[in-house]
């Protein structure tokens, strides 16, 4: 996938693949109900819809011959820090609900400042401790929104 | 290093399970109530709550937020009722007869219907039959002869979503009249009206309350409820023209389950006198709402009675194997 | 509701006294906040705020939803905007063009310029409003399903200009969006649909989710990845926008008035389909069509002037009829029920003073959020020059905080790091994003009032034909695919599959 060509290749086939799938998904589909429209149609036509643009960008894409542009991936630094920040807002949703919006935001943010820039250790637990109090102010008593609170303002 | 990882996770859910659970009920209610809307702002149940919500505040005796939880025609949010904690800090608005329909009809509704735990049926919208104040029509009979004259699904007749209690009033009307009248669904009762209002539909099968903000636009031809209504006193029932149909939608509240009974109680108790408030009463007549005063045990027992009767609908419908 | 000078100047009067004036503000204040919150639309924004008006007498709390309505609208270009988060679905031209200008360190007359464009299509369409209500309300009534289908359908058509040369995959990418779309239940039978039989997915994905990761999270992996030290990569020049500029952008404002207002006054037509509609007709009409998308502020001024005009206009169904055109709209109306008026054609009838009071406040809240913007302009724009070390995050918990309270669960974050990842690949690939949220924005009105007039037409698609207006829109639409497919096919070479698009 180092040119732009084969990563069309690689994606019309990926589409390919996700039409079928959405295909094979519509067949299942079950209703009591008579309607005009039957809730079968069009998912099935979005399914061939996305298996014919899967098969046509795939083609497309075989068949060019010119000059044909790289795709600029990131170096491994670079991976490496897309997939700590990812992860970290992975973890940031999945510890939401067991931490509480605060402490999770506090957790994430002070991280992921100190990951990005390690000489700003201060600065990370500075903004990391706003962006977790403003968000407990703001969204949960304020704006009365339903975030998980944590056990730390339990009550 | 993942092994400790792991228990170390395992041991924070156990200590969050334990704090949950130890919750006495006691000192109930030490915080604040969250009251989730299961349809779209503006909505029917969303207004009513609106009404409730300053009394509530005061006879529950903590403040009350309203949130909201949309989406899969309201199973989204008692999916997710099902699935809170049952600590009484936590309700949600629930609906006959989508309560009942969505579990009978979708393989994976996400809860079933005796899993929400009652705690108050608070108003009912019984449906009316409405259409266009320069229409033709003046009585029911006016508009059955008319579908009876043209050839089956020519009619029109546009409500609020499919499975609801517009739909079923629909199906009962036809069946009882010997009529096909052709259902369209929308997406609410809002969207349904302009239908109405610009004439893409012969009639509407909606609630009581287009009735009465509509009256200057719209001849209601009958109600279907086992009385007529204060506020609709000119229009006669189904019963009364011969056609067996009482139908409609029931709104109140439900909690997760496993709620302990006491709660339930002051909860119900909380309700009560919100529903008795003269204010209360006062917005709720003027916009149609019918109101009613079931607690916990009256409206469970409406839920187990309507469940008994929808299968039996749904079945004569073909639309439930 | 005729139209009289006096009700109007009564009604300034009424809205222009202290206490009212000081309920606009604070509304415009919060509104302002609420909008520049991802996820927390003008709707439920209104909703959450709407017990904090319950202390004021009628009239001042209304003037006071109608000022946090108006702010939230204006809110949301402020992200768009300085960081690329749309936080509504109405903000996705807006950022298109807005962040592209805010990379080029022309965030502040970005900024500018849809604070003027706002201003200047909500005073329109106020005046609009003001003197022929009763002449347009009509025009709410006439498009049924069969019309709206029509309409939506030659959105969709849209799609060919706004993939540019990579028609291919902007088709593609219109295919994910209506697919993803799909997965829930069939809004006309209930059928669980592509949810593989699990309960989360029969709820739906929400838009907004989708939205926020194709362009927040997948900007903000970009930016990371290449460890840039800012969003704007060179110094902000100035805050206000150049005379050329406004000049460049006064056509385009009565034309995105035009388009927005008129669209604005059908039921169900939100801000997100008509900013759509007058950004691609400002592409077409522009000499230079090709800078869209790379920080033309016609851009800006026409998707920000459209949505102002859109809201605006949809205050006429709702004085006329009782009918709210958007979620918001009817959480306005459940306002006025909380305060004991009747919704419904007759409330306005009856209550005149109220209504011209509420218009009049109107003008002043179009006047106040102008005056009240202009000057944080240069605050927000310095957002811009946040080392992107502290931004990234902050940005991505904004986002997170956003998507989590659509429906307040985790479930809806995981879809928009999903599409962050996509929209990561997208930018990659060169495949252009736009089509597929309009394709999800428009998607579940397409599919409803297509099975609502095959309903009416007992299954025959010649009623998208026969009935006029829609076959006006039917006709538009198939030109538009027909024009779009003609240049690709003279254009040829399979080089065009390789092209960026533009």
């Amino acid at each position: 996938m180092k040119t732009l060509r084969s990563a069309d290749i690689a994606t019309g086939f990926l589409l390919a693949m996700l039409g079928l799938l959405t295909l094979w998904a519509s067949s299942t589909i079950t209703t009591t109900m008579e309607h005009r429209l039957s809730p079968r149609a069009l998912p099935y036509a979005v399914g061939l819809l996305v298996l014919f643009c899967g098969i046509g960008i795939a083609v497309k894409a075989w068949r060019f011959r010119g000059p044909d542009p790289e795709i600029k991936w990131p170096d491994g630094v670079g991976i490496k820090i897309i997939t700590v920040s990812l992860a970290s807002i992975g973890f940031y949703n999945a510890f939401m609900n067991l931490l509480g919006l605060p402490l999770a935001t506090f957790l994430y943010i002070t991280f992921s400042i100190w990951y990005l820039n390690r000489a700003k250790w201060l600065t990370a637990l500075l903004t990391g401790l706003i962006c977790g109090i403003a968000s407990y102010y703001l969204f949960i008593r304020l704006l009365g929104l339903s975030f998980p609170e944590g056990f730390f303002f339990k009550g | 290093m993942k092994k400790k990882a792991i228990s170390f996770i395992a041991l924070i859910s156990i200590l969050a399970l334990v704090g949950a659970g130890a919750v006495a009920a006691a000192d109930y209610p030490a915080k604040r109530l969250t009251y989730n809307i299961c349809f779209n702002p503006g909505g029917e149940s969303d207004i009513t709550a609106r009404f409730q919500e300053q009394p509530l505040k005061k006879f529950y005796g903590q403040d009350v937020v309203i949130n909201y939880k949309i989406g899969g025609g309201g199973a989204l949010c008692w999916a997710d009722l099902v699935q809170s904690p049952p600590d009484g800090y936590t309700i949600a608005g629930h609906n006959l007869p989508h309560i009942v329909l969505q579990p009978m009809e979708m393989g994976n509704a996400g809860y079933k219907a005796l899993e929400l735990k009652n705690i108050y049926m608070f108003e009912s919208t019984p449906n009316v039959l409405a259409v266009r104040n320069d229409s033709p029509y003046k009585t029911l009979k006016d508009f059955v002869e008319y579908a009876k004259t043209n050839p089956p699904g020519v009619v029109t007749i546009g409500g609020s979503g499919t499975s609801s209690a517009n739909d079923l009033g629909t199906a009962m009307l036809n069946k009882t009249a010997g009529i096909k009248l052709t259902y369209i669904p929308f997406g609410g009762t809002g969207s349904a009206v302009p239908a109405l209002l610009g004439g893409h539909v012969t009639a509407l099968m909606t609630y009581t309350p287009v009735a009465i903000q509509y009256k200057t636009k719209f001849r209601i031809l009958a109600i279907a409820s086992e009385q007529r209504m204060e506020v609709l006193p000119d229009v006669p029932t189904f019963r009364e023209l011969g056609y067996d149909i009482v139908e409609g939608a029931y709104r109140g509240v439900a909690a997760p389950p496993g709620t302990p009974d006491d709660i339930i109680k002051y909860l119900a108790d909380a309700f009560d006198k919100v529903m008795k408030d003269p204010e209360v009463k006062k917005k709720m007549d003027q916009n149609g709402f019918k109101t009613e005063y079931m607690g916990p045990e009256a409206s469970l027992a409406l839920v187990k009675k309507k469940m008994v009767e929808y299968e039996v609908i749904m079945k004569e419908l073909g639309r439930l194997k | 509701m005729g139209f009289s000078w006096d009700y109007l100047f009564q009604g300034f009067v009424t809205a222009l006294s202290f206490q009212n004036l000081f309920w606009a503000l604070v509304g415009s204040l919060i509104g302002t906040l609420v909008g520049v919150l991802p996820g927390i639309g003008p709707a439920s924004g209104i909703a959450i705020l709407l017990p904090l008006t319950t202390v004021l007498p009628p009239t001042s709390a209304i003037i006071m939803m109608a000022a946090i309505y108006y702010g939230a609208m204006y809110g949301g270009s402020t992200t768009a905007i300085a960081v690329n988060i749309p936080g509504e679905a109405s903000s996705v031209c807006t950022a298109l063009d807005g962040y592209e200008m805010a990379k080029q360190g022309k965030a502040g007359p970005a900024l500018s310029i849809s604070a003027i464009s706002s201003f200047i299509a909500g005073t329109l369409s106020l005046v609009g409003l003001t003197f022929f209500a009763p002449l347009l309300a009509d025009f709410a009534l006439v498009f049924g399903p069969p019309e709206y289908f029509a309409l939506m359908f030659m959105g969709l058509s849209l799609i060919i200009s706004l993939s540019g040369r990579a028609l291919l995959k902007g088709i593609a990418s219109m295919a994910i969006g209506l697919m993803v779309s799909l997965i829930g239940q069939d809004p006309l039978t209930g059928a669980a649909r592509l949810t593989f039989g699990t309960a989360i997915l029969t709820a739906g994905v929400d838009f907004i989710s989708v939205i926020v990761g194709l362009f927040a999270i997948s900007e903000v992996m970009i930016n990371v990845e290449q460890r840039i030290s800012t969003i704007s990569r060179i110094d902000i020049g100035s805050w206000l926008p150049t005379w050329a500029d406004i000049k460049q952008c006064l056509w385009t404002m009565v034309r995105c008035t035009g388009v927005g207002f008129f669209l604005g006054l059908l039921p169900g037509c939100a801000p997100s389909v008509t900013t759509f509609v007058a950004y691609d007709l400002e592409k077409r009409v522009s000499k230079h069509p090709e800078r869209f998308g790379k920080g033309a502020i016609e851009g800006v001024a026409a998707a920000e002037g459209a949505n102002n005009a859109t809201s605006t206009a949809g205050f006429i169904p709702l004085f006329s009829f009782g009918l709210p055109t958007a979620p918001s709209m009817a959480v306005l109306l459940g306002g006025l029920m909380m305060y004991g008026l009747q919704p419904g054609p007759m409330l306005f009838a009856t209550n005149p003073d109220f209504v011209w009071a509420v218009i009049a406040s109107m003008y002043i809240g179009n006047v106040m959020l102008l005056v009240l913007n202009l000057p944080l302009v240069g605050m927000w724009a310095r957002i811009v020059v946040i080392p992107f070390y502290i931004l990234g995050p902050i940005i991505v918990f904004c986002s997170v905080v956003g998507t989590y309270s659509i429906r307040f669960q985790a479930f809806d974050v995981w879809v928009m790091l999903l599409f962050g990842v996509i929209g990561y690949f997208m930018r990659k690939f060169g495949w252009p994003v736009a089509p597929m949220v309009l394709a999800t924005v428009l998607a579940q009105m397409l599919e409803t009032s297509l099975g609502q007039a095959l309903l009416m037409s007992q299954g025959s698609p010649l009623i998208f034909f026969t009935k006029p207006i829609a076959a006006v829109f039917m006709g538009l639409g198939l030109l538009s695919i027909g024009r779009g497919f003609w240049l690709q096919m003279r254009s040829q070479a399979p080089e065009v599959a390789m092209d960026e698009p533009d």
